[in-house]
């Protein structure tokens, strides 16, 4: 396995050893900063593979050194934010940030996370024929999708919604990106005609739409295609 | 003016012919039967009283006295039917004639307007009298203002308006009565300050504070000094009210405050009770493994870090409850609402819930078509499933518990329903309120601050929508929730 080097900019000495054990044992490389400065100086000096940004810091606005690093590269960034703060993930996704973790985190969704924004940084998105996940299945080439082997009935929309979802699997869409990369323009009415081909789509491909097995719903800030 | 005027003289000149008459009539039956002349002028004196009382006018009196000297010096002074007189007699008893007439009608007539003045007074002071008691019984400032208005329309025929201040930051519409407001002084009609104004402006106070403005409209001429006494006893009478009212607030909030503080004393004994247990737990099972790490077996091992797993995400969705319990607390519930899609809340609320679940059941039903309800979606998220922990919670053991929506004509209804042992009627009233638990009746079995229902109801309520609790007729319990589908 290629070691990727991970920074991670979180002033909690506790959180951070935590985070410091779990990367360890998953044999990733370890950065740490204290402070959204020192973060700043050591992305710049070590040219990390990913980072790690909690948006509370006590010298500067983790939003700042976001758009910061945003600035001189794409490396990835997962942003660590409490619970209850939608809209400063919803803002930190929107500036560039790749996914975020709610505190308190468990070890295993961290690294699922991590795995999945190295994932799309190290591939740029090929050009696949099909995908296919349980009993769910897209064809690329013919623009069907079938569940269980029996084709779906997809409007336009749906399908680029879908697909749009599959190619960015694992990752959190915002609600904002969605709305843009289907329809191309914003709209006033809080993406509720979004919320509602999502909610046909679930229907169409979930097999039991109280438990999703493909499309989750991030509350407040998007939806998620399981990571497979 | 004018007719009340003419009628007045067309009165006095009515009264004063009437005892003209009467008087000359009788003079003449006596002075035919040889009664002698100072009688009869004494008869003439008589009517003059008479006149001077009935028109209660000095002018009249000097009038009627000079007419009956006329007519007594014409009918029945030597020579007979001419205005001369021959004996000096006749001459000097005329003279005191009329100076006692005009005494007489003087002292008459400021008789008369004692008893006047002093049944004016007598009539006012019983007015005063009802208007205080009219005050005890008025409460609240809007209704205080239109009996003081009606009261001191009625006193003084002005018209009159009645403005005071209840919160701080409005202000009158009227820049002069916000001048006297804010000066505390009288202006407006007849006083130095906006003398050109046509109304009268009187501040309502007491020696501390300035409660409001009394205007009086000035058309018809200023207060006189008497309506100015008895305006000024109203307007004590409404900063007593007024006062009388504070001093209630004042009671009301003190009890607020209490009852904040017992809220705030019984959060901080729960809470160090209750996140303590976990945190016991914890930390013992943490202590444990670190100390006896190489001995400990794998068994073991693995239970206590599930203890450990268990009770710290028990200890986050306190906080979480918590949380949200300080915020409603403060009165700062900020609602972000957004329109989410039922089946996600649903949906989202099951799944955090899982874990918890135990060896319970948990059914989700959809409604038909896709509903949208404007919402903030991680409160009511967190209403559901709060109301899913408590009935994991309370209603016994492995029951079945089902969540399902339905899209109604205004509203969407939310019914969050188990199997279990139900809720005593009389425990369904209090069972909303902040810190009701039955934890401690059953020992230390279970835990829970009894907030999470508080929580689901201000939440709720800070949406505009309801929630209710009933027994269903099978057996359990049922907590239903309307959410408007409009925002009003």
């Amino acid at each position: 396995m290629n070691r990727a080097d991970i920074l991670v900019i979180e002033d909690d000495k506790s959180i951070q050893s935590f985070i410091k054990i779990t990367l360890k044992s998953a044999e990733y490389g370890c950065i740490l900063a204290d402070n959204g400065l020192m973060g700043l100086s050591c992305f710049y000096a070590n040219h990390p593979d990913l980072i790690l940004l909690d948006l509370g810091l006590p010298d500067v606005d983790g939003m700042e050194v976001l758009k910061q690093i945003r600035q001189d590269a794409e490396t990835p960034v997962i942003v660590v934010s409490a619970r209850g703060m939608e809209q400063e993930k919803v803002g930190a996704l929107d500036a560039g940030a790749d996914d975020y973790v709610v505190k308190p985190f468990s070890a295993a969704e961290l690294l699922a996370r991590i795995r999945v924004a190295l994932r799309h940084r190290s591939s740029l998105p090929k050009q696949e024929t099909s995908f296919s996940l349980d009993y769910f299945t897209i064809d690329f080439d013919k623009r069907r999708v079938y569940v269980h082997d029996q084709e779906v009935h997809l409007t336009p929309i749906e399908y680029k919604m879908v697909t749009l979802l599959v190619s960015n699997a694992g990752k959190v869409l915002t609600h904002h990106y969605i709305q843009q990369q289907v329809w191309g323009y914003e709209t006033q009415d809080e993406y509720q005609s979004l919320r509602v081909f999502m909610a046909n789509i679930r229907r169409k491909i979930e097999d039991n739409t109280a438990k999703p097995r493909f499309i989750q719903t991030e509350v407040g800030i998007g939806y998620r295609f399981v990571d497979c | 003016m004018v007719v009340q005027g003419m009628m007045e003289s067309i009165r006095n000149t009515a009264a004063v012919a009437a005892v003209w008459v009467l008087s000359t009539m009788m003079t003449v039956v006596l002075g035919d039967m040889q009664i002698r002349t100072e009688n009869l002028l004494l008869i003439y004196l008589l009517g003059v009283i008479v006149c001077s009382m009935e028109t209660r006018s000095m002018a009249w009196s000097i009038g009627s006295s000079i007419l009956f000297l006329f007519t007594f010096n014409f009918l029945f002074t030597v020579p007979k039917f001419t205005f001369r007189m021959n004996d000096p007699n006749d001459v000097i008893a005329l003279a005191i004639f009329v100076i006692v007439a005009f005494i007489a009608a003087s002292l008459t007539l400021k008789l008369r307007r004692q008893t006047d003045i002093a049944n004016v007074r007598a009539d006012i002071t019983a007015k005063l009298n009802e208007i205080g008691i009219g005050f005890l019984n008025v409460s609240g400032i809007p209704a205080l203002e239109t009996f003081a208005r009606e009261q001191l329309e009625e006193l003084t025929g002005k018209q009159v308006q009645v403005c005071i201040r209840g919160k701080k930051d409005q202000e009158f519409a009227d820049s002069i009565a916000e001048w006297c407001y804010a000066n505390s002084m009288e202006c407006g009609y007849g006083k130095p300050q906006f003398s050109e104004a046509s109304k009268l402006y009187l501040p309502i106070r007491n020696s501390r504070k300035t409660y409001g403005v009394v205007i009086f409209s000035c058309e018809s001429g200023t207060l006189e000094r008497e309506e100015r006494t008895y305006v000024d006893m109203v307007i004590t009478q409404i900063t007593i009210v007024l006062q009388r009212e504070q001093l209630g607030e004042a009671q009301d909030r003190a009890k607020i405050q209490i009852e904040k503080e017992r809220l705030k004393s019984t959060l901080l004994r729960s809470i160090s009770h209750d996140l303590r247990t976990p945190l016991t737990g914890i930390a013992g099972n943490a202590d444990f493994l670190s100390t006896n790490f190489d001995t400990v077996e794998d068994d073991t091992a693995r239970e206590m870090l599930h203890d450990i797993c268990k009770d710290a995400e028990w200890l986050n969705s306190m906080v979480e409850n918590l949380l949200n319990m300080t915020r409603i607390q403060e009165g700062r519930l900020d609602i972000h609402r957004s329109m989410e899609v039922v089946d996600d809340l649903i949906t989202e609320a099951a799944s955090l819930v899982e874990k918890r679940l135990g060896n319970h059941q948990l059914e989700t039903r959809m409604p038909k078509d896709i509903v949208l309800v404007p919402v903030d979606g991680r409160l009511f998220i967190q209403v559901l499933v709060n109301l899913i922990d408590n009935a994991i919670h309370h209603s016994g053991d492995g029951t079945k518990i089902t969540v399902s929506a339905k899209n109604e004509e205004e509203s969407v209804s939310f019914l969050v329903e188990d199997d279990g042992v139900g809720i005593p009627e009389e425990k369904q009233e209090q069972i909303f309120d902040s810190f009701f638990t039955t934890a401690y009746e059953d020992g230390d079995k279970k835990r829970g601050v009894g907030l999470g229902l508080a929580i689901c109801k201000a939440i709720v309520e800070a949406h505009g929508g309801q929630i209710r609790v009933y027994n269903r007729k099978r057996g359990g319990a049922a907590f239903r929730i309307d959410m408007p589908k409009h925002i009003e």
